[in-house]
């Protein structure tokens, strides 16, 4: 009898470890099964407790697997929303003009952005559009920009039609494009809008498949106060400001408010910095296009050096436990004035005006980033954010243009800067947005204004393995000459 | 003959009642591999609708790649350490919660309660804590602590505890169950023989809770290696590559950097190196097993 | 020895409340308003003040969510059932080799990486007109749970002796009339445990309802939740506040459930 037990049990063993092997979620295989065997040799009250017991562990195995094995992630892969709203059955009248006929019965327009920040803001705004177009509803589908592209993706790619979605300028809208995805806008009643020269930095071999939407400033707030107390002029050079960062150290306060736990914020500073002194600074105007070729070296570029430097101060500068607190951690301290910088977009206004309206109404200001030593240089970095594009194969062109039409108008672009707190590049549209982005208005009277973002002409996504290379750095892991040689080796293998 | 003809009939029922699993199977899983496994053989970008074949250059580019070996390190790092920490840790739990403890059902609810919250929940909560609760409490006696996530040295540890939390109640139970399947004459006896407590749970407790044991460190193992969720919503990877592990480096391969071909690859790479790591484990098991 | 067990008792109850803290700062933050977490992080709301809550069912959908999640977890989990038994059955019955194969098959099925089958699934999902509805999804977790449920099911059938089923053949007995009247009764803790099992994974999984319910109408609770978080990804308050209420059903599950898991322990301890 023991001996028989015995051999079985093994046997049951090894189906465990099958079971186990597989998934997490049948761990609880194992213990249903190991239990079948005691139940052929028990008596009938202990089996019936055996299998209550064996329900108990299949549970606890499963949440283990739930916990521990990640099983089918989550992550954020995959789609967005937006039904793809086929519902009305009406003929698709594809003509491209934007003042197309009436459409029978109402239409259904699927709309999926970016500006999640701001979801509130944009259903406002498209209200304002649906009361104007009674026979067209949107669905609205905002989805956070860390997303937002692999869920674009997956659904085009799945042959799923979003009609209107938001596109960066550069290397995303050149990729949708190759795929065939957008509809051509150029010519476009609506078009004429916006300034020539926007819609040329828009443009993707020369022609127009999205339109300019929102534009802001990419700044550094700073605390005023604390400023004045340290008798801190605003700082015009890169060594001004780090010169103003150690007097604000020295005080005992935060010199940089950094969020860098989220990539972003991290990533978006040196997709500023690192640009703007390859070009600017060094002259390496094509850097870039070599780049996407294969052809150009970090190593040959001195800008890599510089802006790793600058990282290293902005590092030493900022906030303890740089990289573990987030962009809301960020702002909070800004907001607390416990940190007297943050380079920053106009996004946290609205936050920290919740959080502290004396400092939102008149406690901090807004300077350019100076990334170089050389006054001249130091504009103001204005970029393009969201832009718009009609999907090729929306069965719906005419209401989506009409859309497009009116987030275009002057309307459209007031409601804008109305609800989402950052500026239009619709002609004509306010620009009243917060009390401390007026203290940028000598640099757009001025025309001091520059884009890095157009120095970028690779799809390859370099800033994301700078950014994590950069963060080696930080903790000692790497020297810069390692990075930099780590880049150049992705970069060989990366480019097209 | 008769006999015969009732086998298959049999047989024919049978393969009848099979019918409806194999074919939702190969729906689910077996056409969306093969697909997969087309696609690792193209450079596709996961948007464009052309495909170009290039053969086996994507396996020999993962190979040769060293951010593939650094996030598969990591993974066993992760996988290895976890597996050792859960266990102690779900076995010490078992040992206290199998002692007579007023309250005990009350604990035991409240160490299994973390496994039942989603990995999105739990990482949200979690790195939520880690960068702001955390530190505020702690500084309350004086303590100035950093979030674990943003030190490369620390963010894979940091990751650890989050899966310790929310991987314990499992374990512990199967060990509980474990220990409540030791005669108590055994114990029994052993204290009578003078043996102390240490003694005892070495010599009797623990080899008689061997297969337990073994359960828990497949599973834990097995589940572990497939991390994924945690580590997308808690660090992404970061802080420099300290907690990328393969599966959301095939995840970002795939549709961050516009290649899904190659993504494809590293994934069938991973699938070849789970099923390896399994006959490991079932072969070492089976031998464990006959020696007992 | 008393000693001791006060001791015990002490580690095991800080290491409880350690377990219970950061569920404790997500409610404190769910009850507290933006202003009032940024003043004082740890201070007790000043009145109880559900209204992250109020805003946050509002605006959420939850409701549907919860309905969605009701309707895809259960028809998933039942046909997982079904599905697996019979084939667990026809696995644990039939001859040898040819059933061996197909349960080999579904074994190494578990070992395939989601990450590899994820963007094809979502082709084929949508060429199939699987996605945005009900009846596609429950399909797809049939195919990935009845891999799982066949290995419970053959399993548990091989432990269970055949003679009866044997008698039941000679009494006339055809292969569908012992599946429905022997077999399946003996199924009930199997079955119980499958049922656990998928609805845990089930509502709580993300990323499938994410490929195949995209149509704001069709998603469940983890999904809902996370273009929730998405969507006010500034507003932690709110979102903490939807992460409570997310957690609240499958809590009420488990609580429910884990009177099994106790009595079976407990009635074990008896014995042991």
């Amino acid at each position: 009898m023991h001996r028989k037990n015995r051999t079985q049990k093994i046997e049951h063993r090894i189906d465990y470890l099958f079971y186990s092997a597989g998934y997490c979620r049948d761990g609880t295989l194992g213990s249903e099964r190991g239990r079948s065997f005691r139940i052929d040799t028990r008596d009938k009250g202990e089996m019936e407790m055996k299998k209550k017991l064996g329900l108990g562990l299949t549970a606890a195995l499963l949440t283990m697997l739930l916990s521990a094995c990640g099983s089918n992630g989550n992550n954020k892969e995959a789609d967005s929303p937006s039904a793809s709203a086929s519902a009305s059955d009406e003929p698709s009248t594809a003509s491209a003009s934007a003042s197309a006929s009436e459409e029978a019965g109402p239409v259904t327009i699927s709309f999926m952005h970016f500006k999640s920040d701001v979801t509130d803001g944009v259903a406002k705004i498209v209200e304002q559009f649906e009361a104007a177009n009674p026979n067209i509803k949107v669905d609205v589908q905002p989805v956070k920009y860390d997303d937002f592209y692999t869920l674009l993706k997956t659904k085009m790619a799945g042959g799923d039609i979003v009609d209107v979605f938001t596109l960066n300028a550069g290397s995303q809208t050149k990729l949708f494009h190759d795929g065939g995805y957008l509809e051509d806008l150029t010519g476009k009643d609506f078009m004429s809008n916006f300034e020539p020269n926007v819609l040329q930095e828009q443009a993707t071999d020369g022609k127009n498949y999205i339109m300019p939407l929102n534009a802001g400033p990419i700044a550094v707030f700073y605390n005023k106060k604390i400023f004045a107390d340290l008798g801190i002029e605003i700082p015009r050079t890169y060594d001004a400001l780090i010169a103003a960062a150690q007097k604000i150290k020295d005080s005992g306060k935060t010199p940089f408010a950094l969020g860098w736990k989220d990539g972003w914020p991290l990533g978006m500073w040196i997709g500023r910095d690192f640009p703007s002194n390859t070009v600017l600074v060094d002259k390496q105007t094509d850097f870039f296009d070599k780049l996407e070729k294969g052809e150009a070296k970090f190593a040959d570029n001195p800008a890599t050096k510089t802006s790793i430097a600058h990282a290293l101060d902005m590092y030493k500068y900022g906030n303890k436990d740089q990289l573990g607190v987030d962009y809301n951690g960020a702002v909070d301290l800004f907001a607390k004035e416990e940190a007297a910088m943050m380079y920053m977009g106009t996004w946290p206004l609205a936050d920290i005006q919740k959080k502290n309206q004396a400092l939102y109404d008149t406690g901090m200001g807004y300077f350019p980033y100076p990334f170089s030593n050389d006054e001249s240089l130091n504009k103001l970095e204005f970029n393009p954010d969201a832009s718009l594009a009609v999907n090729s194969n929306s069965e719906h062109k005419d209401a989506a243009l009409k859309f497009l039409a009116f987030m275009s108008s002057k309307e459209g672009g007031d409601a804008w800067v109305k609800n989402t707190n950052t500026l239009s590049y619709v002609k004509g549209a306010i620009a009243d947005i917060a009390p401390a982005v007026s203290e940028l208005q000598p640099y757009f009277d001025n025309g001091q204004l520059y884009n890095s973002q157009m120095y970028i002409t690779t799809s390859i996504d370099w800033s994301s393995q700078f950014t994590q290379y950069v963060q080696k750095v930080f903790f000692k892991k790497a020297t810069p000459d390692q990075i930099i040689k780590d880049l150049d080796d992705w970069i060989a293998k990366n480019h097209k | 003959m008769e006999l015969l003809k009732r086998t298959i009939r049999r047989e024919f029922w049978y393969v009848l009642f099979l019918i409806p699993g194999v074919l939702l199977f190969t729906l689910a899983v077996i056409v969306p591999l093969i697909t997969g496994g087309r696609y690792s053989f193209t450079n596709w970008d996961g948007i464009s609708r052309k495909l170009t074949y290039i053969g086996w250059d994507n396996y020999v580019h993962a190979v040769r790649d060293p951010d593939m070996w650094t996030a598969l390190g990591n993974t066993f790092k992760y996988a290895i350490i976890l597996t050792i920490l859960v266990n102690i840790l779900a076995l010490l739990f078992a040992l206290l919660l199998d002692s007579y403890l007023p309250l005990k059902n009350l604990f035991r609810t409240v160490f299994f309660l973390p496994s039942i919250i989603s990995v999105v929940l739990a990482g949200f909560v979690w790195s939520y804590n880690y960068s702001q609760g955390f530190p505020k409490l702690l500084a309350y006696f004086g303590l100035d602590v950093t979030s674990p996530l943003g030190n490369p040295d620390y963010a894979l540890f940091g990751l650890i505890v989050i899966a310790v939390w929310q991987g314990i109640g499992s374990p512990m139970i199967i060990y509980i169950a474990g220990l409540q399947g030791i005669p108590g004459e055994l114990l029994e006896s052993a204290r009578i023989d003078g043996a102390g407590a240490f003694h005892v749970l070495r010599n009797v407790t623990l080899p008689l809770l061997a297969p337990s044991i073994t359960i828990n460190m497949l599973l834990v193992l097995t589940g572990s290696l497939k991390v994924f969720d945690l580590v997308l919503v808690t660090t992404n990877g970061g802080p420099g590559f300290a907690t990328e592990v393969i599966t959301t480096f095939v995840y970002k391969t795939a549709f961050s950097s516009f290649k899904a071909g190659y993504g494809m690859a590293l994934s069938m790479i991973f699938f070849v190196i789970l099923v390896i790591v399994t006959v490991v484990q079932v072969s070492i098991f089976r031998k464990r097993e006959v020696d007992l | 020895m008393k000693g001791t067990r006060i001791i015990v008792l002490g580690v095991v109850a800080l290491m409880a409340i350690v377990f219970l803290f950061p569920l404790y700062v997500a409610l404190l933050m769910a009850l507290k308003t933006a202003k009032q977490s940024f003043d004082s992080f740890y201070a007790l709301p000043p009145s109880l003040n559900f209204s992250n809550f109020v805003h946050a069912w509002e605006t959420s959908k939850y409701p549907t969510a919860l309905t969605n999640s009701l309707i895809i977890t259960l028809l998933s989990v039942t046909l997982i059932i079904v599905v697996s038994a019979l084939s667990g059955y026809a696995v644990a019955r039939g001859n040898k080799p040819f059933y061996n194969f197909v349960f080999l098959l579904f074994l190494s099925g578990i070992m395939v990486p989601f990450q590899v089958t994820m963007l094809p699934l979502y082709k084929l999902g949508k060429s199939l007109h699987l996605i945005n509805n009900h009846w596609g999804i429950m399909l797809i977790y049939g195919g990935f749970g009845v891999q799982t449920g066949v290995l419970f099911f053959t399993g548990f059938v091989r432990g269970i002796s055949r003679e009866i089923e044997e008698a039941a053949r000679i009494d006339g007995c055809s292969t569908p009339g012992i599946f429905v009247r022997i077999v399946m009764p003996l199924l009930k803790p199997v079955t119980a445990t499958v049922f656990v099992l998928n609805v845990l994974y089930i509502w709580n999984d993300f990323l499938i309802p994410l490929l195949y319910l995209q149509d704001k109408h069709y998603r469940t609770i983890p999904l809902q939740q996370y273009f929730f978080f998405g969507q006010y990804s500034s507003d932690l308050n709110l979102a903490f506040a939807y992460a409570v209420m997310g957690m609240i059903p499958i809590v009420v599950f488990f609580l429910f459930m884990q009177r099994f898991i106790i009595k079976g322990i407990a009635a074990g301890a008896i014995k042991g």
